[in-house]
Formats: structure tokens, C-alpha cells, sequence
């Protein structure tokens, strides 16, 4: 088996011809597997458009009740705590998640940022990568 | 016979709820009991070892061996969600379902839970299993990934903090810990919350995982039975007995004041008229061996009762087929019972279901309640050679038809903590 991918730094994308990280299964056991492709296909391509499905699909699975429409389709302004509902414990169980996705530490400093959907956004697409 | 435990106020049991090795459901429990059907199967505590306890008390048509709840199954008819699951353990799932059926039965609406005037008091072992998952990760990151929720679901109190939450529970919320007697203390001060009109009603909820973390362990002190026979190898009582037999899932009992109940058309099972507690002060975990801190935990109970030794009908005994317990229990009885020329039915159900620690006292009182309800008094499963120390104690080899107007409760725990709880038959 090959290595699994450990970096997304852009500029570094790996190659497109490799698996899927067999360890995000296990991260995302449970979740819609339109998620965990779109994660995987961040793991591999390093791809904005591609972490932005990560986010949504990981939010969206995050809910306590369905959504009236997709996170996807979600004005970028849109609350995780105010308008989505979320509290504390979800979006630390999400920040777990997504840094087994980006592969990097995300610090309590970043995470107490993230408001609105732009923000969690924005977080993890600055994050230093993990073998930077 | 006092007509009253105290005052005017009286406590009554207004619903039940079973997740046991012997039935999912109030029926399936009744039927058990009377037709003494055991649910104890083979049982591998970890595939592929050469373990030398070879069986359990087994929840049927549950699926929770997975470390993740997204490959969890459970019977049609119950619902949960992401956020439901994702903060309780096995046990904690079985939980939910039976005090959804305990409230269904007490006919309490979402706004009668979400009051100050429901409170909810639980035990049970916390989750070895849900903390050991957690801490894999945490010792396989080298403490990098930490799972946000692994106290909550792991420690001991993870039923009230999950269970209160979800209903909004906003009265007395709290655990007991008194290994195998938890949930019988938790019956106790239930009861007294209630007396003391702090309370109109509580919830009384007792689970426990039945796996390798949880149940395994207690092989440590050779207090599981080694009998591969699930059919012989939980007898209490009897001469050939070699230790316990776990089991796992939770049972849930509604305790409120009769006017509540009545006022909702709420059935009411039985009634609850007194409970004591008397410790050993002997050893931290074998049994006082004449039963000495029982015997005491029994004569409060009655007197609290206001009923003496020949009123009691039926003891559902705390014996657990261990040796040194069960003999012990046995002097106990003897003592208070026998001395005073009483000889009700005595019969432990955990022949029957095995023996679920700290849920086994609010299963066996939910027990208590149907047999009060229902006219009948459970017999003594796989007693074929009673051990010497019983003589004189009525063990009824099959469930009787007789009808018992009040019922004995005991439970023991570690450290010889020991409660007797007085239910009566509902006489309005």
C-alpha cells in the first residue's frame, strides 16, 4: 500500500493517481460518503473547491436537525453558532476532524475566530501544513 | 401493617422500562420471569481468546460491539441521532430505550421531564470500553488527538449527564456509586426526595456495558462463574454455585407521588413504603460472613416500612451465585426471617439474567413491581442442591401464581454497602 498523503500544502499537491488515505475512514466512520470523497479529494489534490465540500459536507453531518438547504449552497456569512445552531463541543469535534482531513494542528487561537462559515474557511485554508 | 409509609404522601411506581438479558420490553420481561426462560448464551469476551468465562447474560437485538456508534443497531421503533450517539456508551444507547419506555408507560409528556419537578438519579459503571477507545487514540497520537467526548461518554455519571440533557431534566440530577447497590441507593433517596416534597417524581435509571473492559476484569477476584453452561452456570443458592454471571443493558423505573400519577391516569404498579441501608464495616469487597451489615439494612428497611418479618411476602435477594455472597445473603434472611418464624418466597433473578452490578437493584425492583402488579412471585431458577447455609428459607423452584402484597428488595455492594427496599402492592 502507499504511503498516505501527509501534506496539503499548495504548491505540493500530490499526485492524483494516489489512494485514498486508508485513515480517513476511520476519521470520518459514519459520514455521508459524498464527504468523505470530497475529503479524500482534498487529500489528494490540495484543491480550495475541494476543502470547501470537505467543510460543508463535515458541517453539514455536524447538525443536530437537517438543514433547510445544503451548507454548500449557505451564504459564506452564515453563523455556526448563531444561525447553525452549533455549540462549543460539535465545533471542537469538528476542528478534530478537520485536522486529520488538512493534516495539521489546529490551534485553539484559530478556532476561537471562526464565526461564520467564511471563517472556517478562510482558518483552514491558512494553515501552515503540517510538514511545513 | 402501617396503611401508610409516612404522612400522607405516597410513592408509587408509575412506569418501567427494560434493556435486559431477558427481554427488551415490560412483556418479554413478565413472560421471562414466569416461565423462568434464563438469557444467559456463550459469550466471547474478546474473539479469539481462550478466555475461561465462557458465557453472559446477553442483550439480544442490540448491536453495540463496534468502538463506533455509526455501525450501532438497535429494534425498530426507536430513534437516534448523531448527537444522541455521540456521547454515549453501550450502555448509554440500551439507557435511552428503556427510559423511553418507562415514560411512555408513566404517560409523562416531554413537559412533564423538562420541569423542576422531575429529577433523574442513575449508576452505573461508567464505560471502560468508551474510555479505552479514547484513550487509543490519545496514546496512538501521542496525545495529539484527543476525542472531545470521551469523559462524558466514559466516567461514571455519563447516564445523567446524556439522559438529563436530552429531556431537559431540571430537577435533582445525580449518580450513585455503590458498585452492585448503586441503583438500589438511587431507589432510596429517590424515594426520600419525593417524601421530603422536593420532588414529584424521579426517574431511576441503572446500565451497564457487557464486555471485556467492563465485566472481564471481575475475574480478577474469581468471582465469575467458570460454568460454560449457560443453563447451570448462574444458580444462586445453590451448593454447586462458582461466581457470577454478567450481564449488561439498563432498566429505568418512574417513582412519584401517587396524586401525580393518579392525576396523569397514570397506572401505578406498586407502591413504595420503605427502604434502609447498613454497611459491614468488614472488608472492601467480600460480604460480612453472617451477613451481619445485611441483616441491619433489612430490619431499618421494614421498620421504615412500618411492616414487621411476617408481612413480607416475596424477597427478590440480591444473590449473585457467588459463593461467599450468596452464603452470607442466606444468614441474613435466616436472621431476620427465620428467627422471627417468617418464611416468605426468596428467589434471585439473576439466575435468570445474570448479574448487571450496579443496574441489577432497579431491574430486580422493576421486577418486584410486575410481580406486584401482575400476581405472581418468581421462583428460583437452577436451584437443584441448596446449599446447607438456606436451611429454612422457602425457595420456590417455579414461579408461584401466588400473589405477594409485599415485596423485599436487597441488594449488597463492594465495600458492604447494603440497601433493603419495601414495595407494596398497589391497594389505592
Amino acid at each position: 500500500m502507499e504511503p498516505a498523503p501527509q501534506t496539503n500544502r499548495p504548491g505540493q499537491t500530490p499526485a492524483k493517481s494516489q489512494r485514498e488515505n486508508p485513515a480517513l475512514r476511520i476519521i470520518l466512520q459514519g459520514y455521508p460518503e459524498a464527504t468523505i470523497a470530497a475529503c479524500a479529494e482534498y487529500q489528494r489534490s490540495g484543491d480550495d473547491g475541494a476543502l470547501d465540500l470537505a467543510i460543508a459536507g463535515v458541517v453539514q453531518h455536524h447538525l443536530s436537525k437537517p438543514p433547510e438547504r445544503p451548507v454548500a449552497e449557505m451564504p459564506g456569512s452564515t453563523k455556526l453558532a448563531g444561525d447553525l445552531g452549533m455549540d462549543s463541543i460539535t465545533m471542537v469535534e469538528m476542528a478534530c476532524v478537520f485536522e486529520d482531513v488538512v493534516g495539521t494542528r489546529l490551534p485553539d487561537e484559530e478556532l476561537d475566530k471562526i464565526v461564520t462559515l467564511d471563517d472556517l474557511r478562510a482558518v483552514l485554508r491558512n494553515l501552515p501544513s503540517a510538514q511545513g | 401493617m402501617r396503611h401508610l409509609a409516612s404522612g400522607s404522601r405516597r410513592i408509587v411506581v408509575s412506569g418501567l422500562g427494560f434493556v435486559t438479558s431477558i427481554g427488551n420490553d415490560r412483556a418479554a420481561v413478565s413472560r421471562s420471569l414466569r416461565e423462568l426462560r434464563h438469557g444467559i448464551e456463550p459469550f466471547e469476551f474478546m474473539p479469539g481468546w481462550d478466555l475461561p468465562v465462557k458465557v453472559a447474560g446477553t442483550i439480544k437485538d442490540f448491536d453495540t460491539r463496534s468502538a463506533h456508534f455509526s455501525e450501532w443497531r438497535w429494534p425498530a421503533g426507536y430513534t437516534f441521532t448523531r448527537e444522541i450517539l455521540r456521547s454515549l456508551p453501550p450502555h448509554g444507547l440500551h439507557a435511552f430505550c428503556a427510559v423511553q419506555q418507562a415514560i411512555a408507560e408513566a404517560r409523562l409528556a416531554p413537559a412533564d421531564l423538562a420541569s423542576e419537578d422531575t429529577g433523574l438519579f442513575t449508576a452505573s459503571a461508567g464505560s471502560p470500553f468508551f474510555a479505552r477507545n479514547a484513550l487509543n487514540i490519545i496514546h496512538g497520537s501521542n496525545g495529539q488527538r484527543v476525542p472531545p467526548l470521551g469523559v462524558i461518554g466514559g466516567i461514571a455519571g455519563t447516564l445523567s449527564f446524556n439522559l438529563a440533557a436530552y429531556h431537559g431534566i431540571r430537577g435533582a440530577v445525580c449518580g450513585f456509586v455503590s458498585a452492585c447497590a448503586s441503583t438500589a441507593h438511587a431507589l432510596g433517596y429517590a424515594y426520600d426526595e419525593i417524601l421530603l416534597g422536593r420532588q414529584q417524581r424521579m426517574i431511576i435509571v441503572g446500565g451497564e456495558d457487557l464486555t471485556f473492559e467492563s465485566t472481564y476484569p471481575f475475574h480478577g477476584m474469581r468471582v465469575l462463574s467458570r460454568n460454560p453452561d449457560p443453563g447451570s452456570a448462574s444458580r444462586p443458592f445453590d451448593a454447586g454455585r462458582d461466581g457470577f454471571v454478567g450481564t449488561g443493558g439498563a432498566a429505568a423505573l418512574v417513582l412519584e407521588d401517587a396524586a401525580s400519577a393518579q392525576a396523569r391516569g397514570a397506572p401505578i404498579l406498586a407502591e413504595m413504603i420503605g427502604w434502609g441501608q447498613a454497611s459491614d464495616g468488614f472488608n472492601m469487597a467480600i460480604s460480612d460472613p453472617e451477613g451481619r451489615g445485611l441483616a441491619s439494612a433489612i430490619r431499618r428497611g421494614l421498620d421504615s416500612a412500618g411492616v414487621i418479618p411476617g408481612d413480607i411476602g416475596y424477597v427478590n435477594a440480591h444473590a449473585t451465585s457467588t459463593p461467599t455472597g450468596d452464603r452470607s445473603e442466606a444468614l441474613a434472611l435466616r436472621t431476620v426471617f427465620t428467627s422471627a418464624g417468617a418464611r416468605p418466597a426468596v428467589s434471585s433473578t439473576k439466575a435468570l439474567t445474570g448479574h448487571g452490578l450496579s443496574m441489577a437493584a432497579v431491574m430486580e425492583a422493576g421486577f418486584c413491581a410486575l410481580a406486584l402488579a401482575e400476581g405472581f412471585t418468581p421462583g428460583q431458577a437452577h436451584l437443584t442442591n441448596p446449599d446447607p447455609a438456606c436451611e429454612g428459607l422457602n425457595l420456590p423452584s417455579q414461579t408461584l401464581a401466588a400473589n405477594p402484597e409485599v415485596i423485599l428488595k436487597t441488594s449488597s455492594g463492594f465495600g458492604g454497602s447494603n440497601v433493603a427496599l419495601v414495595l407494596r402492592r398497589w391497594q389505592g
